[in-house]
Order: structure tokens, then C-alpha cells, then sequence
């Protein structure tokens, strides 16, 4: 089995489904969103992030690289077309400007870090939540990770973009898992691949698929991303598209642009994007319009008597 | 002979005077205490701050309240520059010495690192005490109470009689914490 | 046995502090505090009349006897009519309190005592009025009795002087460095929790009368006496109260008011009864607490002394007054914060030097509620949630409270309730669970019922409730002060290196390995400890000749039967306490040592020193001062790092393998403690550079909480605390967590998430199935700051806006205002990690059904 890259394990958050609970986050994702908020997560390989504020221009990273990929003038330290990813600068940034993105864990290690906060998960119904990157993309390595969790009663949630072969999905992650939060952004296939890198044909056969055979542990997620997802056009699409597909609820996700400074740290462009969070008025708004959408659409004929 | 008539003249006084016109006249007669206490403490401070004391309970009435019935013997010593003087307090009375003599033995002896720890611990107050103390800048043999009592005795004689250390030190204590 | 009747456990109908409360309490926070001069004036008259000022042993019967005269002649304030304010200037008081009597004969007073460390007020007598930081109000007149009344009779005789000159082998001078260890019996023994349940139940002439004839039947002259001094006290006690009660009948015949001339006959009857009498209702069960309350504290200092499980106590006559139609749920809250605030009317006197190290601490007068009883039952009643009530609308200092909570005994709305009350308040009441601790107490042997009837003391310290004389803060230990002496050879940079001061256990330079740094550091440790032992040891003696406490002793377990005085070891359960300071940084200053020096062997020893000795300000060595401040590249407590984890587990256990061995003055050993009240900011102020990267001057962390900026996550924190063997604590912990306000502090989610918190936390961090080992590592305490960082450091800057005047902050294992606080202080707990709650907007809101089954 090969190992997958883990970006990060954050504990102790209350944003990733019910109760307490620990994110795994996977690196490697196949989709390219623009507005993606971990863009860290993207890619398969390790890649290195670097903070200029940081930095303390001592030079130790020059020093450590084995393959010249450092430069020392100019905003980005690292010559991404050189680099490979090993680390050797992190390893020598005391200041932590310099960070390896992506470590190998045995799932037997991470299993025993996830663990430790048991306790809390049995207080507040939580559990642990596979989030990435695109956790569906190692199929064998979670499930390894599912087993060993549900040996210990542990609640587990799988984040996903829906992009991921159905078949390993459905014999080595479903079984496993206590709810799936599957994020819908476009029901035009244009659009999804103008804002995500690829057309959406196998994110919705999926979500078909697991609402058809596992309709109890799906949650599907809209995030909002202001001018592209949460538009009227947009909103009542997903709706209507669900609604066909028999989902019984939606989640909004409200955007938020934490991700951006990312974006400079890995030396790409961030997405011109709002870089506030939304007002609750807007958000009000949109919640309105979706309201409506609901309301006016509610008979099934009609529904699928709009469907594009 | 003379050292009785004198105890005796300034007794008399102390019974005329209340603390207004001692004030003043401590402040006369001990320009250079005065001076000292507004800038920055020299060397001859320790000397000229138990003159002005002894000359203080000598002087006034109310002062002496003070050290009735208190008798000790305190050695006072500042390293840098290197001072030493012996203060003996009997019967409403304080004699200063440079050493102690035979066979005497200090009820307490207080060595100061230099003249500003001095300072700063007996005039000034404030946290610098603390800072005087933590930091090694004074070192205390014997009872500890005594020393409070000499405290006291010091903040007593600056406030009383109006002379100008105790707030001048205080103030810049204050600005340096600042 | 628990009785929960209310409808509602939150009383939020009852919105607001009482309308009789509210002027008093108003004019409680606009005054500043005064020294009263009238204990220490009546306890020096006593002495120097009776020639008791000598270095012959003064008789319990003698200080009983003197603390009869100072009950009998202090004046008896029914209600405080002036108090003063910073400015000097007088105001008026107005309320009427429904409790009559006060600790000091001022509204809000400081008690003197010259027996103790009272003289080191002396050099400030002329300035403590004006003073910046904390000043007291000191009348001219009142300087003048303590300069030539008072001070001059005790300079030779305070308890710290008698030991000195009794026992001059006694480590004066590394005390006098205070950076190595406190002691604190120079200034109190205190730390305890009093019994009040013979004097509700029975009355004080029933103690009277079984002491006296205890005195009749006994055989020999020193028992004899010990009963005639409880007897002689307690008339004292009964004295006072009638003398209010007179008092009060003087007063309501010159009152004109109807209502205020009622209220004083009604005060003059209740002190006529009680404490002399059992008591009958809520109100004079009340009373007779209170009274017991402000005598204790003419005969002990105002540090520690706590009044245990008050809603236990109370509870019977609360449910025989509300059953009977005598009072309500209002009337009640009423009474509990008119007496809050009575609690709070004595403040401790702290010199000016002494204002950096303990700057803003209270009295500590802990009440502690919930948990179980004796049984091991689920003890949480009505009047559980009517003391959390009270002390949510009076927001004070003292009473400090206390929550005890048995998971799966006590039920998890008390526990929801709890936190609600901490996201009201933003800082009390601690938290602490039964499981742990009475697995720590246990082990040093209290009976399970003992240890399941255990009350807070002071800041978190567990003891059995009025059995356990535990002096809980015996012996402060600065535990970087062992580390330093190990990193020196013996020697310490702040009293000079080149100066020999602990036991030479070689330079660290020539170590092979860890081990040997360890055993190294274990040495020192043990020898600092030991010589903190010696001392407390020497000043035992000293209260044992001349600090008896008949007052104490007759309102605990134990002296009645034995026959013997608290000092001289009467309690049921005897202790000494010594409490640790600087125990994360310790921890991660060695597991620094263990992974650099000598397991990656990347940074000699030398080099660390070096760094140290020019506190990492060397460019050469900035980049080993960030790595070693790194937590991802050095290990520290905190972020469950194994050698950190495995460090602080060794560390505690060798603390408590060296302190459990030590017998203490009155008997019993020492059980240690990690609460460091102000301390871990003052000390920290004067300790050089440290190997955990800690800068020359810098906090140290609080309690056992880790290093702010250690953990990522607060599980790891809450982990890695939890861990540590509850065996290893008999004295608890203090651990400080904040948390980010939430928008309401009736948010569901939050409230929901906040009791997660503490229910996780308590539960066992282990696999192991033996309850014992369950208990060993489930979480011990825990307690909160609530509160946005711009608010403090706004209060930081604009201490004098009208808003911060009572803002409550959480320090360690008590609460204060933030105003008060050391600027060290202040930053401290500026600094302190943040944790969010979960909250706001309600998730589900954001979730839309789509088909019409679903609705």
C-alpha cells in the first residue's frame, strides 16, 4: 500500500461535523477549484510553503539545499521548477519560515494520535473527519485507518469533492463510515470545469450512486463562493438537481477566504477573491434567495420538468 | 560637659518648636542633605542622612515620639563607594560612629551594593525596594524588623519635614518604571 | 442526599443583585480598603500586660484569653457607615446589610498582625494611603498607635525574629534570596477549612459546656487548660455577638426609619440566639457562620482560610425554611450575597514589596459546592444553584468558589449549569473532579469518606471539610531555582556565579547522558526541598510555643478529642503543603536538554550554557533560542510529546517521592501541589534565561498549565495535564485554559461544547481497564478565562475606564481584579493560549430540507 502525503491533523475543532472531533487532512486532490481554501492539499507530492514574514534571511536554507532550489532575493525563496520537495530547508528554518507540507503516517500512528482525544469524542459526540485534499483518493490506506477506528467505536466523517472511483469508494470507505459531507459546487458541467478544472459528469453519477445506495450517511454541501457558486442560477440548479436525486437536505457553507495566504506561501497566484468573510446581511440574503428557490420549486414535476 | 548643655539647649528647643520651624531650620542647617536628596546620591549621603536624623530627634518633639524606648545599634554599610558608619539609637537619641566599638554588637547590619540601592531602599519606597532586594543590591544580617523601624525613621524625617528626597526619588523611580 | 426542586437551576428570573445589596456593593468597589488598627492594638495590650512578650512559650489559654479581650472590646458595627476613597476623602454608606458585625471595625478593612510579618508595614506608614499600587486608607491617628504602640513591642517577637534566635542553623539566607524557596509560616499557618457544623447544630455553649467539663475530668494541667482555652474563646465568640446585639438594640432606638428600627430588633434577637444557640432558621444558621467566620480571623491571618461545603452545611435549614413558608428562593439569594460581600470585607495587608509577587490576590476564601457526599451520592441541592446564583450577580473576589463534579453521579445539567456560570462570569468557579481527587487524596491515606467529603482550601487544594489541617502553602518551591543549581554545578547566576549554594553535582558539560542530568537535577531538587523542610520545621516550633490557635481548634475535628491544640497536631488529618513554581518550564527545559544535548547530540552543552549566560541575545545563538521556543522542533509539555510527557510524569514523581517521606511540624507528611498564584509572573521577573528558551525575565507558565504557545490544540494540553498521575497531587493543580467570549452566554452550542471540554477532560486518558489506573489519569482541575484579549489589553491601557473597575480575571486557583494585577501579571495572562468555543450561529440554520418527508 502506498502511503498518502498527510498535510495536517487538527484537533479539537468543532467545524468539521458533529461534537469534538480530529481532521485528518489528506494532500492530493483532483480537482482545481479556484477558490479552493487549502490549496496546500492540492497537489500529491510534498511540496514546501514558505512565509516571508518569517524569515529571518540567515541563509540556512541555502545551505541545506542539495539541489540549488533557493533563492535568496526575490519574494519567493523556493525555484519551484528545481525543487523536490525534501525538506532539507524546513529541517533548517529555526524561524518557521520554511515548512515541509506533507508527512507519511502509518495508520497505525495516526491512529494512536487520534486516539488520545477519545475522551472528547465520547463527551460531545464527535469523532474523527477525513478531509483533505480529496481523502477518497486513497482507498486502501483509509480504509486500513476506518478499521482500526471503528475497532475503538470512533464516529467517522468523510469530507469529499465527489471526484474519486465509485467502486473502491464504495467497498473500502463506505462500509466504514457514519456520514459522508459531499460537496456539490456547479450543476452546469461548464461551469465546474471553468472553476474547478474538470466537468462534474462523475461527481454527480457518484452522488447518485451513494444517495441511492446509502442515502442515510450523506450530507451534501454547497460551499458559498460569492459571484460563482451562490448564484440564483447556481442555487436553484443544485436544488432541483437534488431534489431529483432524492437528497433530503443541503448544507450552505459560507465562504471563507482563510486560505489565500496559502496561496502566496506555495509561490502561486491567489484567486482574485473577496477576502472578507460575508456579512451576516449577505448571508441573509443568500439564505433568502435559496429560501425562495425552495419554496417556488417545491412540487417534483416542476422540478424535473426545469431540468437542463 | 558641653555635650550635656547641648542636649540640654536643644531639648529646651524641642519643647519650643513645633515641626513648621523645625523644618526649616533642618533644611538650613543641612543645605547639603537637601541637595543630596534632590539629584543624585553621593557618597557622603549615608553620613549626611543620619546627621540630619540625629539632628532631627534632637530638635523635634514629635520626631522623637518616634524612638522612645527604642535602643539598637545598626551598621550601615554602601560598597560602592565604600562607607561605613554605625548608628546608635538610646534614650531619644541618635549617635553616629564610624565603627563599632569593642566588643560591640549591631542589632543589625545592612550592606547596601552602592548608594543608589541605598536609596532606593530607605528613601524612595516603592517597588524599587523589592528590585533593591531581589536583586542582591542589599544584604540584611540580623532582625528584619529593625530595619523596618529604620525605614520608617528615614520616610518619617523626608516627609515631615518637607525635605525634598522622598518625592524626588519617588518621581524618578516613577519615570524610570515608565 | 441531592434535592433538586427548582424549576429552573439558571434563577434567571432573578436577574439582578438584590436592590438591598446593590448600594453596598456598589460602595464595596468605589472604596478603598483601611487598616484597622483595633485587633493588633488589643492583642499587644494583652500581651505586654500579661508579660507574655518573652521567649517563653505562651499558653494556649494565654492567646485565648487575649482573643477574648480583643472580641470583647473591638467595636461591635452593626453597619458601616463611612468608608473611604482613593482620594483620601470620606463617603457614605448607604444598605443595610442583613448581617450585622464585620472581620475589622471597617467597612472594608485590613486586619494587622504584629505577631506575624505586620511589621513590614512599618517603613510605609506615612505612605500606604497614597501609595500607587493597592493603597490602604491609614488614619494619622491610627499610625500612631501602630508606631508606638504596637510595632515597638514586637520587633524582638514576631514569629519569624523567636525563630531566629532559637534556631540559628536555619537556611535565613537563602530564604532572605527568595529565589529559592517561600516559607510561609513567618506570615500564617491558616490554609484550612474550619467546622461549623457543631456551632449551627449545636450552638457554641454546647462547646462551651463539653469543653468545660473535658477541663473538669481531666487529669493533667496542659489537657486541663486546652479545654479551659477552647471555653474561654469561645465565650469570646458569644461575647461579640451579644455586643452587636446590644448595639443593634442602641441603634433601633434612635432609628426613625420603621423599616430600619425592625431590621435592627430582628438583627439584636438573631444575635442574642446565635452562635451561642443552635441555630434555627437559614438566616441564623448564616449568622452563626459568619460570626465563627470574623473571630477565626482574629486569631489567623486572612490567607487560605476557606469555608468549605457550604450548600451541604446549609442545606437543611434552607429546606426546612422553604417547606415551612419562612422564606424563598429570592429571600435567599438575598441573604447569600449580602453575605458574599460580607466575606470580602477584609483584604490581606501586603507591603509594598510585597506587591510584586503577590500583587492582587485576595484572601482566598474558598466555598466549594457539588460533587458527593460521604456515601459517594450525588450531594448537589437546591441551594448548590443558589450560591452559583449569588455569586454570578455579586462578581467578587472572595468568596472564591468552588465546583466539585462526580461524572455519571452528579448529572450533566449541574454541569452545563457550571460552565454556564463561568461564561456569565468569564472566570469562576474552578472546576474539580471528585474521581481524581479522591483517588490523590486516598493515597495519602484519608479514609474514602474523608476524601469524598474534601473541600477546596485557599486556591485549589483539596482537604477533607473542617478535619484536615492541611497548611496547604507551607513551602513555595521555585523549582527553576533546582534546575539552575543543576545547570551550575551548585551554583545560581542570580546570587553570583563563583558562589557555592546547593550540593555540587558536577558540570552537565561532562554528562554521558540524560540520566546523569537527571539524577543531577534530582539532587538539587531534593536538597532545595529539604532545606525549604528545615525551615518550615523551625518555624512550626516557633507557632507551636507561641502561636496556639484556640479559636481554630475549637471549630475543627479532632482538637476536642485529642486534647490537643491544631498547632500541636489536634486536627483528625494532619499535613504540610508544598506547592511548585515553574513546573512546564522545568519540564521542558529538561526534555530541551534530553533531545539536543543528548539525544541528537547536536548542541553541546556548553553551547546551551552559553546561550543561556548571554540570554540568547547573541546573534550566534537567536537561532538555538527559536529552535528551542519551537515546539515542533523541541519537546515541551503540553503537546503530549513523549519525552516531555514521560519528563513531567518523572518530575512529579520525584516531587512527591521527596515530599511524602517528610514529616511535617504537626505531624503528617507533606502532599504536594502545582499552584503558583501570582508567583510564576513575580519569580519569573527574576530568573535569568532558561533552556526552554524562556527569556531572562519572562513569565513563567501558571499552576501545571504548559507554556502559552505550546500546544497547537487544547486536547493536547488538556491531555498531556491529565496524564500526569493524580497520586503524584495530593494538593491539586491549578490549570488555566482560555477561551474566546461567545456571543451569549446562554449559547446552546457552546454550552454543549464548554461541558464536552470538562467532561472529556475528567474522564480517565488511559486503556488501561484498572479503575485504579483510571482514576490515576483522569484530569484533576480546571479553570477558566473567558474574556477577549482587546478587552484586557484595552483594560491594560485605560485601567482607570469606569468598566474595568471590577473586571474579575482568573488568576491561578483564585480570582482577581485585573486592575489590581503587577504589570507582569497583566501580560501573563494576556499571554495565555486562546481557545475558541464552539457557538454563535447554530449550525442547523444553515441546513435546508428538499423533500417534504423530511418536514
Amino acid at each position: 500500500m502506498r502511503l498518502p502525503l498527510i498535510v495536517d491533523i487538527g484537533r479539537g475543532s468543532r467545524e468539521d461535523g458533529p461534537g469534538i472531533r480530529s481532521v485528518v487532512f489528506f494532500k492530493g486532490c483532483l480537482l482545481r477549484c479556484v477558490f479552493c481554501q487549502s490549496p496546500e492539499a492540492q497537489e500529491l507530492d510534498a511540496e514546501i510553503a514558505f512565509h516571508a514574514s518569517r524569515c529571518a534571511h540567515c541563509g540556512a536554507c541555502a545551505e541545506a539545499c542539495e539541489v540549488a532550489a533557493i533563492a535568496l532575493t526575490g519574494p519567493h525563496r523556493i525555484q519551484r521548477d528545481r525543487c523536490v520537495g525534501c525538506g532539507a530547508c524546513a529541517e533548517a528554518c529555526v524561524w518557521g519560515a520554511l515548512r515541509r507540507i506533507g508527512q507519511y503516517r502509518s495508520p497505525q500512528s495516526l491512529v494512536e494520535e487520534l486516539l488520545r482525544d477519545l475522551p472528547y469524542y465520547q463527551s460531545s459526540g464527535g469523532g474523527v473527519t477525513l478531509s483533505g485534499g480529496e481523502p477518497a483518493l486513497h482507498p486502501e490506506y483509509v480504509e486500513a485507518l476506518l478499521r482500526l477506528l471503528k475497532a475503538s467505536g470512533v464516529h467517522v466523517a468523510v469530507e469529499t469533492g465527489g471526484c474519486f472511483d465509485y467502486g473502491a469508494f464504495r467497498s473500502r470507505i463506505l462500509p466504514y463510515v457514519d456520514l459522508v459531507y459531499f460537496d456539490l459546487k456547479f450543476v452546469d458541467p461548464e461551469l465546474n470545469r471553468r472553476y474547478t478544472g474538470r466537468g462534474n459528469r462523475r461527481i454527480v453519477r457518484n452522488l447518485q450512486r451513494l444517495l441511492q445506495e446509502r442515502r442515510d450517511v450523506v450530507q451534501v454541501r454547497t460551499p458559498l463562493v460569492p459571484g460563482i457558486t451562490d448564484t440564483c442560477e447556481n442555487l436553484s440548479g443544485i436544488a432541483e438537481l437534488l431534489r431529483h436525486l432524492g437528497a433530503r437536505t443541503v448544507e450552505l457553507l459560507p465562504y471563507n477566504p482563510l486560505g489565500a495566504g496559502m496561496y502566496e506561501a506555495l509561490g502561486r497566484r491567489p484567486p482574485a477573491l473577496p477576502d472578507h468573510f460575508q456579512t451576516p446581511a449577505e448571508l441573509e440574503r443568500v439564505c433568502g434567495i435559496f429560501r425562495d428557490i425552495l419554496a417556488t420549486r417545491a412540487s417534483p414535476s416542476r422540478v424535473s420538468g426545469t431540468q437542463p | 560637659m558641653v555635650a550635656t548643655l547641648r542636649r540640654l539647649l536643644l531639648n529646651v528647643v524641642s519643647y519650643l518648636l513645633w515641626d513648621g520651624p523645625v523644618a526649616r531650620l533642618l533644611r538650613r542647617v543641612c543645605p547639603a542633605l537637601a541637595k543630596e536628596l534632590e539629584g543624585e546620591a553621593s557618597g557622603e549621603f549615608l553620613g549626611l542622612l543620619l546627621g540630619g536624623m540625629g539632628l532631627a530627634l534632637d530638635l523635634s518633639r514629635s520626631y522623637r515620639r518616634n524612638v522612645r524606648g527604642f535602643s539598637a545599634v545598626y551598621a550601615i554599610r554602601v560598597l560602592d563607594p565604600e562607607v561605613g558608619r554605625v548608628a546608635r539609637f538610646d534614650k531619644g537619641r541618635l549617635r553616629v560612629a564610624e565603627a563599632l566599638g569593642p566588643g560591640e554588637q549591631a542589632t543589625v547590619t545592612v550592606t547596601f551594593n552602592d548608594t543608589r540601592a541605598l536609596v532606593d531602599f530607605l528613601v524612595a519606597g516603592g517597588s524599587d525596594i523589592l528590585g533593591v532586594l531581589l536583586e542582591n543590591k542589599v544584604r540584611v544580617e540580623g532582625n528584619l524588623n529593625y530595619l523596618y523601624r529604620f525605614g520608617f525613621l528615614v520616610r518619617d524625617l523626608t516627609r515631615r519635614f518637607d525635605l525634598p528626597g522622598g518625592t524626588a526619588a519617588a518621581s524618578r523611580v516613577s519615570a524610570s518604571a515608565t | 442526599m441531592s434535592e433538586v426542586t427548582l424549576r429552573d437551576t439558571a434563577l434567571s428570573e432573578y436577574a439582578d443583585v438584590p436592590a438591598r445589596v446593590r448600594p453596598l456593593r456598589d460602595a464595596y468597589f468605589e472604596a478603598i480598603p483601611e487598616v484597622c488598627v483595633e485587633r493588633p492594638k488589643y492583642v499587644t495590650e494583652y500581651h505586654v500586660a500579661h508579660g507574655l512578650l518573652s521567649d517563653t512559650p505562651i499558653s494556649g489559654l494565654s492567646k485565648a484569653r487575649a482573643y477574648r479581650h480583643v472580641l470583647e472590646k473591638r467595636t461591635p458595627v452593626v453597619w458601616p457607615q463611612k468608608a473611604r476613597l482613593r482620594d483620601g476623602s470620606q463617603m457614605e454608606i448607604r444598605g443595610r446589610s442583613l448581617f450585622a458585625g464585620s472581620t475589622t471595625s471597617k467597612f472594608k478593612g485590613a486586619i494587622v498582625y504584629p505577631e506575624l510579618l505586620g511589621l513590614s508595614l512599618w517603613p510605609e506608614l506615612r505612605s500606604v494611603s497614597s501609595r500607587p499600587q493597592n493603597p490602604y486608607y491609614l488614619d494619622p491617628k491610627d499610625r500612631r498607635v501602630l508606631n508606638e504602640e504596637v510595632f515597638p513591642h514586637w520587633m524582638d517577637y514576631s514569629v519569624l525574629e523567636i525563630t531566629r534566635r532559637r534556631e540559628p542553623t536555619a537556611p535565613y539566607d537563602l530564604l532572605q534570596q527568595i529565589v529559592f524557596f517561600l516559607a510561609s509560616k513567618p506570615n500564617c499557618m491558616s490554609h484550612t477549612i474550619p467546622s461549623f457544623s457543631r456551632a449551627v447544630h449545636e450552638g457554641l455553649r454546647a462547646v462551651i459546656d463539653d469543653a468545660q467539663s473535658r477541663a473538669e475530668a481531666a487529669t493533667d494541667g496542659d489537657r486541663r487548660d486546652f479545654y479551659r482555652s477552647l471555653a474561654e474563646a469561645m465565650e469570646g465568640v458569644v461575647a461579640y455577638s451579644r455586643r452587636l446585639a446590644a448595639e443593634a438594640d442602641r441603634l433601633a432606638g434612635g432609628e426613625r426609619d420603621e423599616q430600619a428600627r425592625q431590621e435592627l430588633r430582628t438583627l439584636a434577637e438573631i444575635h442574642r440566639a446565635v452562635p451561642e444557640r443552635a441555630a434555627r432558621t437559614f438566616r441564623e444558621a448564616l449568622t452563626t457562620v459568619w460570626m465563627c467566620w470574623t473571630a477565626i480571623h482574629q486569631e489567623n491571618p486572612n490567607v487560605g482560610l476557606s469555608l468549605g461545603r457550604l450548600d451541604q452545611l446549609l442545606y437543611g435549614h434552607y429546606r426546612r425554611d422553604i417547606d415551612e413558608g419562612r422564606l424563598d428562593v429570592a429571600g435567599a439569594l438575598e441573604l447569600l450575597c449580602c453575605l458574599w460581600l460580607k466575606i470580602g470585607d477584609h483584604v490581606p495587608l501586603i507591603p509594598e514589596t510585597g506587591e510584586r509577587l503577590f500583587g492582587g490576590t485576595g484572601s482566598n476564601q474558598a466555598i466549594t459546592i457539588g460533587g458527593v457526599d460521604r456515601d459517594g451520592n450525588d450531594s448537589v441541592n437546591d441551594l448548590t444553584y443558589v450560591m452559583l446564583r449569588a455569586t454570578e450577580l455579586m462578581m467578587l473576589r472572595d468568596p472564591n468558589l468552588n465546583a466539585r463534579y462526580m461524572s455519571c453521579v452528579n448529572s450533566p445539567e449541574y454541569l452545563r449549569r457550571l460552565c454556564q456560570a463561568n461564561l456569565r462570569t468569564g472566570a469562576t468557579p474552578a472546576l474539580h473532579n471528585d474521581r481524581a481527587v479522591i483517588r490523590a487524596l486516598t493515597t495519602k491515606g484519608d479514609s474514602l469518606e474523608q476524601a469524598r467529603d474534601y473541600g477546596i482550601v485557599g486556591c485549589v487544594e483539596p482537604g477533607s471539610n473542617g478535619r484536615h489541617y492541611a497548611h496547604s502553602a507551607a513551602v513555595l518551591i521555585n523549582l527553576v531555582s533546582a534546575l539552575e543549581l543543576a545547570l551550575f554545578n551548585g551554583e545560581h547566576r542570580h546570587t553570583g556565579l563563583g558562589n557555592e549554594i546547593g550540593p555540587r553535582t558536577g558540570d552537565p558539560a561532562s554528562f554521558a547522558s540524560v540520566e546523569q542530568f537527571r539524577d543531577a537535577l534530582e539532587v538539587q531538587i531534593r536538597w532545595l526541598a529539604g532545606q525549604a523542610v528545615q525551615m518550615n520545621a523551625c518555624l512550626g516550633r516557633t507557632h507551636q510555643s507561641h502561636y496556639p490557635t484556640p479559636i481554630l481548634s475549637s471549630l475543627f475535628e479532632g482538637p476536642m478529642d485529642k486534647g490537643n491544640d491544631l498547632v500541636h497536631a489536634g486536627a483528625t488529618i494532619n499535613s504540610s503543603g508544598a506547592t511548585i513554581i515553574g513546573f512546564a518550564d522545568v519540564v521542558d527545559s529538561l526534555s530541551a536538554i534530553e533531545r539536543l544535548v543528548f539525544r541528537d547530540r547536536d548542541v553541546p552543552f556548553d553551547t546551551l550554557r552559553q546561550a543561556l549566560v548571554g540570554n540568547f541575545s547573541l546573534p550566534e545563538h537567536a537561532r538555538l533560542g527559536e529552535r528551542l521556543r519551537d515546539p515542533r522542533r523541541t519537546p515541551k509539555f503540553g503537546t503530549e510529546d513523549p519525552i516531555a510527557d514521560a519528563n513531567a510524569q518523572w518530575l512529579a514523581g520525584v516531587l512527591d517521592g521527596f515530599f511524602s517521606q517528610q514529616v511535617g511540624p504537626r505531624g503528617g507528611c507533606y502532599r504536594v501541589g502545582y499552584w503558583t498564584m501570582t508567583n510564576h509572573a513575580g519569580f519569573g521577573l527574576l530568573m535569568p534565561a532558561m533552556p526552554n528558551g524562556r527569556r531572562k525575565g519572562e513569565n513563567f507558565a501558571s499552576g501545571m498549565t504548559p507554556v502559552s504557545g505550546a500546544a497547537r490544540s487544547l486536547p493536547e494540553a488538556l491531555n498531556s495535564v491529565a496524564r500526569v498521575p493524580k497520586r503524584n497531587l495530593p494538593s491539586g493543580l491549578a490549570l488555566n485554559i482560555k477561551f474566546t467570549p461567545v456571543g451569549s452566554a446562554d449559547d446552546e452550542a457552546a454550552l454543549d461544547d464548554f461541558a464536552a471540554w470538562v467532561e472529556g477532560y475528567f474522564a480517565p486518558h488511559t486503556s488501561d481497564p484498572a479503575a485504579d489506573a483510571q482514576d490515576d489519569s483522569c484530569g484533576m482541575e480546571i479553570q477558566f478565562n473567558i474574556i477577549d484579549r482587546a478587552e484586557l489589553i484595552d483594560a491594560l491601557h485605560h485601567p482607570d475606564k469606569p468598566e474595568y473597575a471590577e473586571l474579575l480575571v482568573r488568576v491561578s486557583g483564585y480570582t482577581a481584579y485585573f486592575k489590581d494585577l503587577t504589570p507582569e501579571m497583566k501580560q501573563e495572562i494576556i499571554e495565555r493560549a486562546e481557545y475558541n468555543l464552539a457557538g454563535g450561529a447554530g449550525r442547523l440554520d444553515w441546513r435546508f430540507p428538499l423533500s417534504s418527508e423530511e418536514e
